[in-house]
């Protein structure tokens, strides 16, 4: 409890710009509010978003080559969808790997 | 009438001169059933991220095509039986895209090998594509 209250105080004294931020109340505990994490395919057309672009796809690919979830990576839900359809194509046509192996040192 | 794209990974020990009798022979079945050949694109003689069928590399061409069901899935047969394809794919799109980043040549027989790597300018989705940025 006493952290929360302390975290309150702390955030809202930085951040002014009330858009930028979640607001989120608790039952019992006062409201807190933190940042809003932004998509990072918000600059994209879905269309954009295919199985030839490699180099964007990667990014969202683990070192073993597992899809990250939108947990993880904040994309919004139809980009994530659009980029899961991607990267299976793009495993289909063996342009990826679905699995990689990590070299052991 | 719909647009579709197809991928077909040829063998690798085909010519440049057979990749391109294999485009023909696609382009003529569509033609005959009514559809048009957009255009094409030759990706190259690439190693593949996995073995299939005891390949380890092939070449990507890439149609894209206008046609209806038909002659689509007439498509699908011929390449099916087609022994020098070892893998292909159709997938239907809402819009055909400009060259693509993999795009080398419309013909594989065009195909330019260059040893020394040219240095193109990035293109903008290139730089968009440059400054995403996942924290993990």
């Amino acid at each position: 409890m006493k952290d929360n209250k302390e975290n309150n105080n702390t955030t809202n004294n930085t951040n002014n710009n009330e858009e930028d931020l979640l607001k989120i109340s608790l039952v019992n505990q006062g409201v807190f509010s933190r940042k809003k994490k932004k998509c990072p395919l918000a600059g994209f057309e879905i269309s954009e978003v295919n199985y030839k672009n490699l180099t964007l796809l990667d990014k969202f690919l683990s070192e073993r080559g597992k899809i990250y979830p939108s947990r993880v990576t904040h994309v919004s839900p139809k980009k994530q969808k659009a980029l899961a359809i991607a990267i299976k194509r793009a495993r289909q046509l063996a342009l990826l790997s679905p699995i990689k192996k990590i070299e052991v040192s | 009438m719909a647009l579709y794209e197809t991928i077909f990974l040829a063998r690798q020990d085909l010519t440049a001169e057979l990749v391109d009798g294999l485009c023909d022979k696609f382009s003529k079945i569509i033609t005959d059933g009514n559809g048009k050949v957009v255009s094409t694109e030759y990706w190259g003689l690439r190693n593949f991220a996995y073995k299939i069928k005891k390949h380890s590399k092939g070449h990507y061409f890439l149609m894209n095509i206008d046609a209806d069901v038909p002659t689509i899935n007439e498509l699908k047969r011929v390449m099916g039986f087609d022994e020098s394809i070892v893998r292909s794919f159709t997938f239907k799109t809402n819009q055909h895209d400009q060259q693509t980043a993999l795009f080398q040549s419309k013909k594989a027989t065009d195909q330019k090998v260059s040893k020394s790597k040219d240095k193109q300018e990035p293109t903008p989705l290139d730089l968009k594509i440059a400054s995403v940025r996942i924290e993990v």
